[in-house]
Parts: C-alpha cells; sequence; structure tokens
C-alpha cells in the first residue's frame, strides 16, 4: 500500500476551473504487448485521517484529509470486463477506480468476487476491454527455471504504461503457489506473470529482494468460474454516480505522487456529484477533496487566509470551503460510524470555516 | 490500560503558580479566555487563556501501544489553566466507565496527601467523564479537574485557584470547561456496560469490532470463544435483545491474532451450522473487497440467515435468527439489518 500524501505547493490559476485529462505521451513510448494492454492500474480508498503540515510558503499550519489509498495491479481475464488482481489490493476498498494501459480515465468497477483462501479477487470494470490475458482452462506442469515475464503498475504512480519484468520459475511450494525470480515491487500486487507463449502462470501476491510468490493458474481458474457465474446471473451496471464516483477517486488520491491532479477536478464535477454519489463514503471523499481543493488553492497564491485571495479565487475557495462542510456534516448525520475511518472529516469540522490552524509568527502575510 | 495520566499531570497540578502568592487576598480578574487550543489530529478544540500550541510526547504503553500525550499550562490573572490529553493509537477496549474509574484513581493516587473534597459523575458530549475538587492543604490552592473518557482517549482539563478565592472563578471554570469540543468519533459506545443506546434504530459500532451495523433495538456485549480446527479463537458476540421475542440478531467477531484456520468461511460455517442443522443455501460474494458468504441454515425450529465476512485478522459472522413460522414477516428487518452491515478495519 502506498500512502498518499499531499504536496502543498500547487500548480496555478488553472486549478478548480477545468476538467481537463492530460493526453499521455504517444509519439515515442514503447509498443505495448497484448499483456501490459490488458494490465489495469486499480486505486482504491479505504479510509482519511487528519493531518497537520506546516506550509513552507506561507507558514501557516493546516488541517487537511491525508487518504488511506491503496495501488495496485490487475488485468482483465475475459472479453465481458472482468479483471483479476490480488485480494489484498481490494481488501477494505469502499470506493475503487481502474485506469487502463495508457490512459488517465478513471473507470468504475466492483468486487464480484473474493477467494476465501488465496490471495486473488475479480472485480468487473466498465468500460470497453482493451486486450485480455489469456488463461487456458488447463492445468500444466511448470518447468523449473523456465523463462516468465509480466506486466504492472510499480512505484512511479504518474506513469500511464505498465512496467514489464522477467524472471525465470524458482519452484512450486507446498501451498501451491509459485515461488518465482522476478523482481515486483509495491504496486505489481495483482499483476499478471505468463510464460514464452503468452500463457497465464500466476498472480502476483507478494515479493521482495528478487523474489515474487504467485498464485498458480489452477487457483485463479476456480475462482475465475465463480466470479463469471456472478456476472452472468446478475450483470453488474454502471449508472452516472459510479462513474463520478471513479473520477473523483482517482482525483483525490491522484495517479501522481508528486502533484496532485486538482486541476482535473471541476466546481461542476463536486455539483454534480453531490446529490448522485452511490454510496456515503463516496460522498465523503468528495467532502474531504473539496476542503483539501480549497487549502490547495490558498497555497498556490501563498495566502493564509480565503479573504486574502483574488476575488475570482476567492469566491471558488469560499464555495469549496462551504461545499466540503456542508457535505460532511450531512454524511456523520447520515453514517457517524465514517468517524472510524474517516476521522479527517472530523477534525475539519471542527476547525469549521478556519483554514489556517495556528499563523505562524513567522507569517508574513 | 495503565498510566493514563503521565507525569507532566502531576507537576502541573502540584507546582504551585508565584502568582498566588502574589496576589495575597485579592480575588482573580475576571478574564475572559483571550485564546483556544485546537489539535486537529485529534479533533479536539476548547478554549484556553493563550493559542500556545500544546507540548507533545510519545510513548509506549506496557503492552506496545503507542500513546501521545499533549499537554499545557498556564498562569493567568491568578488562575493556573491546564490539560492533559492521553491519545492513544488503538481503541482502550473494556468498559469506558471502568476505565474512568481507573483514571480518578490514578489521580487520586498522584494527589497523594491532597483531599478530595468533591466528585461528581458526568456525562459530556458522549463521553463518560468525572469532576473533581481536590484541595491541596499545604499551598491552599483548590483545583477543579474534569475527566473525560473517549474510545481512544482520555482528557483531563484542570483549573487551580488559591482556596479563598474559589467561588471568583466559577464563572471561568464553566467557560473554560463547556468550551471543550470532543470528536464525536471519540465518544465511548455504552456497549463495553452492557447496553446500546435504544432507538427506533442506531448505528452500532463498538471500539473493540471494526464493524458498523444498524440495528433496530438494543443489543448487548459478551465474550466470545470459540474452538475451530482444535484452536480457541477469542472475540465478541454482540446480541440485539430489543424487537420480537421470536427474533434474535447477532454479530460474532472471531479475531485470529496467533493464527488462522486454514478455510476460516468454511470452518465458521461449520461451526454456525451445528451437528442438526441443514444448509438451504449458500453463495459466495464479496464484501468491500472482502471474501463473503451468505447462508440459510434450517435448524429445528428456527431460520438462520448468515453473513460470513473473512477479514485479514478474522471473521464476522452476521446472523439473524428467526423461528419458521415467523420467517415471512421478519424479511424486511432481516434484510436491512443484511444491507446495512459492513467491515470498518480489516486490521483490529
Amino acid at each position: 500500500m502506498i500512502r498518499f500524501t499531499i504536496r502543498l505547493v500547487l500548480l496555478g490559476a488553472l486549478l478548480p476551473n477545468l476538467a481537463v485529462a492530460q493526453t499521455p505521451a504517444a509519439a515515442g513510448a514503447a509498443e505495448l504487448r497484448p499483456l501490459d494492454r490488458a494490465t489495469v492500474r486499480i486505486v482504491c480508498v479505504r479510509g482519511a485521517e487528519a493531518d497537520v503540515v506546516d506550509s513552507r510558503l506561507t507558514r501557516a499550519r493546516r488541517v487537511y484529509a491525508a487518504y488511506d489509498a491503496a495501488f495496485g495491479s490487475g488485468f482483465y481475464v475475459d472479453a465481458n470486463g472482468l479483471v483479476a488482481t490480488a485480494r489484498h489490493v481490494v481488501s477494505g476498498a469502499d470506493t475503487i477506480a481502474v485506469l487502463k494501459a495508457g490512459s488517465d480515465e478513471a473507470f468504475a468497477a466492483r468486487v464480484v468476487y473474493v477467494d476465501p483462501v488465496h490471495d486473488i479477487a475479480f472485480l468487473h470494470v466498465d468500460g470497453p476491454v482493451p486486450a485480455v490475458v489469456s488463461v487456458p482452462n488447463v492445468v500444466r506442469r511448470l518447468v523449473v527455471a523456465e523463462p516468465i515475464t509480466g506486466s504492472g503498475f510499480p512505484w512511479d504512480v504518474d506513469e500511464h504504461d505498465p512496467a514489464a519484468f522477467i524472471g525465470i520459475v524458482g519452484r512450486e511450494n507446498e501451498n501451491g503457489s509459485i515461488h518465482a525470480y522476478l523482481p515486483v515491487n509495491p504496486g505489481n500486487s495483482g499483476g499478471a506473470v505468463v510464460d514464452a507463449r503468452g500463457e497465464f502462470v500466476g498472480l502476483v501476491s507478494r515479493g521482495g529482494t528478487g523474489i515474487g510468490v504467485l498464485e498458480p493458474r489452477r487457483f485463479v481458474l476456480a475462482g475465475l468460474a465463480i466470479a463469471r457465474a456472478h456476472v452472468t446471473s446478475a450483470p453488474p451496471t454502471y449508472e452516472e454516480g459510479h462513474r463520478l464516483e471513479a473520477r473523483i477517486v482517482a482525483d483525490a488520491v491522484g495517479t501522481d505522487g508528486d502533484t496532485p491532479v486538482y486541476e482535473r477536478t471541476s466546481l461542476a464535477l463536486i455539483d454534480q456529484a453531490l446529490t448522485g454519489l452511490p454510496t456515503v463514503e463516496a460522498g465523503i471523499l468528495l467532502g474531504l477533496h473539496a476542503w483539501n481543493m480549497h487549502i490547495a488553492l490558498l497555497e498556490d497564491h501563498e495566502v493564509v487566509d480565503v479573504a486574502e485571495l483574488p476575488a475570482a479565487d476567492l469566491a471558488i475557495a469560499t464555495r469549496l470551503r462551504a461545499q466540503a462542510l456542508r457535505i460532511l456534516r450531512r454524511a456523520y448525520d447520515q453514517a457517524p460510524y465514517l468517524s472510524v475511518t474517516y476521522p479527517a472529516g472530523l477534525s475539519i469540522l471542527v476547525q469549521g470555516e478556519n483554514s489556517v490552524v495556528v499563523r505562524s509568527s513567522r507569517a508574513s502575510r | 490500560m495503565k498510566r493514563l495520566v503521565p507525569i507532566a499531570f502531576v507537576l502541573s497540578l502540584s507546582t504551585p503558580a508565584d502568582a498566588y502568592a502574589q496576589r495575597g487576598g485579592r480575588a482573580p480578574a475576571d478574564v475572559p479566555l483571550a485564546g483556544s487550543i485546537l489539535i486537529g489530529a485529534i479533533g479536539v478544540r476548547f478554549g484556553f487563556p493563550t493559542n500556545e500550541p500544546p507540548v507533545q510526547e510519545h510513548e509506549r504503553l506496557e503492552d506496545g501501544t503507542p500513546v501521545d500525550h499533549y499537554t499545557g499550562s498556564i498562569d493567568n490573572h491568578g488562575v493556573r489553566y491546564g490539560y492533559v490529553i492521553n491519545a492513544a493509537s488503538r481503541p482502550l477496549g473494556g468498559n469506558a466507565l471502568e476505565t474512568l474509574t481507573d483514571l480518578v484513581e490514578e489521580t487520586v493516587d498522584i494527589m497523594q496527601g491532597d483531599e478530595i473534597r468533591g466528585s461528581r459523575a458526568i456525562w459530556y458530549q458522549g463521553y463518560p467523564g468525572a469532576d473533581l475538587d481536590i484541595l491541596d492543604d499545604e499551598n491552599d490552592i483548590i483545583f477543579r479537574v474534569r475527566l473525560l473518557v473517549g474510545r481512544q482517549r482520555t482528557y483531563a482539563f484542570h483549573l487551580g485557584v488559591p482556596v479563598a478565592q474559589a467561588r471568583a472563578v466559577n464563572a471561568r471554570q464553566r467557560e473554560f470547561f463547556d468550551s471543550v469540543l470532543l470528536d464525536p468519533a471519540d465518544a465511548p459506545s455504552t456497549a463495553g456496560d452492557g447496553r446500546i443506546t435504544t432507538g427506533a434504530t442506531t448505528w452500532l459500532y463498538p471500539p473493540e469490532g471494526y464493524f458498523a451495523v444498524e440495528v433496530p433495538g438494543v443489543a448487548s456485549r459478551a465474550n466470545l470463544r470459540v474452538a475451530l480446527e482444535d484452536h480457541d479463537y477469542n472475540g465478541y458476540r454482540y446480541t440485539l435483545i430489543g424487537g420480537t421475542p421470536s427474533t434474535r440478531f447477532d454479530v460474532m467477531v472471531l479475531l485470529f491474532t496467533v493464527r488462522s484456520p486454514d478455510d476460516p468461511l468454511a470452518t465458521m460455517q461449520a461451526q454456525i451450522v451445528g451437528p442438526t442443522g441443514h444448509v438451504r443455501s449458500s453463495v459466495d460474494r464479496s464484501r468491500e473487497g472482502y471474501a463473503s458468504r451468505e447462508l440459510v441454515v434450517d435448524a429445528d425450529d428456527a431460520v438462520r440467515t448468515v453473513l460470513l465476512t473473512r477479514t485479514t485478522d478474522g471473521i464476522y459472522a452476521v446472523i439473524h435468527t428467526v423461528a419458521r413460522a415467523d420467517e415471512a414477516a421478519t424479511r424486511a428487518a432481516c434484510a436491512r439489518f443484511f444491507s446495512t452491515f459492513r467491515i470498518l478495519r480489516a486490521d483490529p
């Protein structure tokens, strides 16, 4: 799991005015294999705690929401939108967004089946299926030291393309998992590993120091049959609220570790999402995101208080703050248990209208 | 939980302020609380004579639990104001009222030699607490202390004044104590004393349970020990004791603190079905990214609807039991009970 940390030195005056998706660089990028095109990044939010930061620019101490976010990988296993991943990637996820290879567009997803014993889960993802990893319905015997390769989204959460890795089969463990020599890192969990023919070998479960442990094909096949049955009997449907939720998740936690993508969340999106989100958890995430955006706007202008902003941005910041407080109050009234996993909102409500906790003696503005 | 009152609290209470002696028989000036303290990380705000941030210290309890202490005190026109807040990294567990009793006893122990003039139990913003008057005979100072106990935090606010001037600060004491705004999330569920607030429906999310469910009545909590695969597992059982006599709602939480059964869902299912029960239906699903199983079990003259959810460190069993004759009539309440259940944290 990678904990997202806001960077309070933020972007320019474009801030909440636009809803423009970044265009990934196409020219010059390495060509993707089918395996890579079938690989997705999975972003989950499980909660948010309050954090207090001393701004380097304004010398103000502020409270903001730090998300408990998890990033992992997954891969399409059939043309109906089923994606396999590791169970621990989606465990406890209140809201999920899936980003496909080469894109920063966030898609809604639902967990349709979780293996109770093995580290395997299946999602159904909205939208078109770019490619599928072949998971043959027969289990072949692996050969020790045979070459394997995989794909996933490790470390750099601002990258749009998955990263490939290669290795060899080490052994089959007593519990059925595969011990492989693979350079897997945080973010690779849930990614697919295939053999020289491109057929699925295993799903990355855990690893480190050059060793990767894979959940083997036979375990994945067993879960896949159940997941397919669920999707067939009750095909998931997605409404606009689910798509908004996915966009908010992706924007809130950022697909970029250094530069939060506030400029992509427009005020119109927030207004639209106020009444259309499918869960109260998605709603509170929106409130926290609005609060963080208003803090980011202050820091971007290097001012301590909202009143010091230029007129146009003053209106935006005031609206963001008012929306945030309104959403948070409503969410805690509706679902008081949110205080356990989303205590950040309570700290913000305690703080009320104040964008700054303490104005340092060195604050000159 | 031991050592709820850190050393800083002792010093703060036992060191008389010079200002008291200097003021002699004069009444302390009635000065409003000019500042306020906000500790955003734990969601608490209160009026104080200064905006000076608290002193923050960190320690580990005997059981390894990290605890942050936030302390501050100041002499203001002959009155000493102070506070000590202890914030543990996880719920204190147990009974909140017992924890409060421990806190009062520890405070009294620390003030050994001083006299407890008064003690009054209070409820403040959903927190159990106590107001104490402690007389420091040697320095002729009376300390008024408000203790509050939360799910993960304990709070002590105090105000010290020469005995002769005690009445003059009544208004200031009220202002100080009543200015405290606490994080509602830390307010203890009353599950610890065996009662849960009644009402049409309330959210039950006990501090040691890591789940939430909307229940139509009153629930009680009991410790639970279940043998699975030759090992004993500890946990809690929450039972709704309201509703109709023929209907029973339970939430069982078993924690896998040392080891986990090989297949927790199957093992727990066997435990719930028992030797005479019969599984009418079983569907594997997922819930918030956790493996879940929905069961309907016929057991003697009753029908049990069961939701099993396996998390990283435990298993949750939500069970609705109803007499077979009442099954249709209670279906709506049962469906609501299950639909509102959710896991709040994977790692209790």
